[in-house]
């Protein structure tokens, strides 16, 4: 037989763990407009025994694409993250590709990490153009032909998901997802586009009602089980 | 002679009543495990059984079955989600041994190790733990069929190569034949909330009668301590 208090913990600890769910459902919803975010998901696994166990799963889904007018704007149409280089010379992977020039003419990151091992712009470039191989382009004038100034390496991963979440949208690999591997014939790179989140709103408001019915009916046992507990405890009352 | 019947009498009803709320806390427990696998994947309700003499031998003779129903299938889009629309278990090789589960979230390690999310490994229908032969770009690559069998994209001959069947077994550890495996889909559990609650009035209610009919007996047996043997 089972004592009260044992029922009581695991209602605590089922309601516990809705709100964890729920924060990761709120984590999602606050990067609905990061470019390029891929949702994670919070999957309970309840034990032979009865308490629950956690995971957290990235959707490596494609997001869908943003047509901008901005020439350094990217998505990646497809798998593979674009390596990026800190000013400390670490280097992280990202697939947020709304790119800019910095003040040395090099196409960094919105928070000025260096795209592959850095691509300079010429100051008098007159039309950049980025092909889906990644090959970056310019042309001096408007009859000029097109000089390569270099290309945006793309890379993937043996299992993407073993990645883990860095700073300011970026991914660092771990001994999980296995080494960065270079793709090379590829037509993945799309410019004048972003990529938006691969948020599904109606998932994520159909998982909410779902913990949400979970915390209160846990309660509503909290109670149930608190009352049996009261009157087994007042037993002598007469 | 009569008080030390009587005695022995409500003695054997405070017992009885003692027994009987222990066993409707048992089945509030049962409601209680069912109430936190309502949204848990895989989960599949638990059916109290109360056996006879229960009433003699207290909470030991309830035992609980598995209410083998199908559950509430739900699309994902994650290729690796399976759910079986049949009755039937995958089967997972964990460090504790091979264990049954209808939970099929599953995921690729760099090695093309096919795993449950706490990494034990799937077993296809010959018992051999399931490996793609090569690793996917993308998990959209993998495809399952409805009998189970796991192939993945060849890219240089551009065809799908078979890698595996995965081992769907019954309850007893048969091979099911046909398990109809949805591929992007998980099967949430068979419980329905309202049942739990509503089944709860039961227990609860027959654990108060129990506690008043205790209290009764109680003050019954302090009134023929207290009165039967004075003298005044």
């Amino acid at each position: 037989m089972k004592n009260l208090q044992a029922i009581i913990s695991k209602t605590i600890d089922n309601s516990l763990t809705q709100f964890d769910r729920l924060g990761y459902v709120g984590d999602n919803f606050a990067n609905y407009s990061t470019n390029g975010y891929k949702c994670v998901r919070f999957e309970q696994m309840l034990s032979e025994e009865g308490y629950l166990k956690g995971a957290i799963r990235t959707d490596y889904s494609q997001g869908s694409i943003m047509i901008t007018s901005n020439p350094y704007d990217i998505a990646i149409n497809g798998d593979g993250f674009i390596p990026v280089t800190s000013p400390t010379g670490e280097v992280q992977y990202t697939r947020d590709g709304s790119l800019k020039i910095s003040k040395d003419g090099y196409l960094t990151t919105n928070d000025g990490w260096l795209v592959g091992s850095g691509i300079q712009i010429p100051s008098n470039a007159y039309k950049i153009t980025i092909k889906p191989d990644g090959t970056v382009t310019s042309m001096d004038s408007s009859k000029a032909p097109e000089k390569k100034i270099g290309i945006i390496p793309l890379v993937q991963f043996r299992n993407q998901e073993g990645l883990k979440q860095g700073d300011n949208n970026k991914l660092i690999p771990t001994a999980e997802s296995g080494e960065a591997k270079l793709v090379k014939d590829h037509n993945y790179i799309a410019q004048y586009s972003i990529e938006n989140s691969n948020l599904n709103v109606y998932d994520s408001a159909s998982e909410i009602l779902r913990l949400n019915a979970s915390v209160i009916a846990s309660m509503r046992m909290t109670k149930v089980i608190d009352d049996m507990y009261n009157k087994s405890i007042n037993l002598r009352q007469s | 002679m009569q008080l030390n019947a009587g005695i022995r009498y409500i003695g054997n009803g405070l017992v009885n009543s003692i027994r009987a709320m222990q066993v409707q806390s048992t089945l509030v427990d049962i409601a209680n495990d069912n109430v936190m696998g309502f949204d848990k994947v895989g989960y599949q309700r638990k059916q109290a059984v109360v056996s006879s003499f229960t009433e003699y031998i207290g909470a030991d003779g309830v035992s609980t079955t598995v209410d083998d129903k199908v559950g509430r299938i739900v699309n994902t889009g994650n290729p690796l989600d399976f759910a079986l629309a049949t009755k039937g278990y995958f089967q997972v090789k964990s460090p504790n041994g091979v264990k049954l589960t209808r939970d099929g979230r599953f995921k690729l390690d760099k090695n093309g190790n096919l795993l449950t999310l706490d990494d034990s490994k799937v077993l296809a229908t010959d018992g051999t733990p399931i490996k793609l032969s090569i690793i996917p770009e993308n998990l959209d690559q993998v495809v399952v069929n409805s009998t189970g069998e796991l192939s993945v994209l060849n890219k240089t001959k551009n065809e799908l190569q078979h890698v595996a069947n995965i081992g769907v077994v019954d309850a007893n550890g048969f091979v099911v034949m046909n398990p109809d495996v949805k591929q992007k889909y998980t099967e949430f559990s068979n419980v329905a909330l309202q049942d739990e609650f509503l089944g709860l009035i039961l227990p609860t209610k027959n654990f108060d009668a129990n506690r008043q009919m205790f209290m009764i007996e109680s003050s019954n047996l302090s009134k023929a301590i207290s009165q039967l043997g004075s003298v005044s």
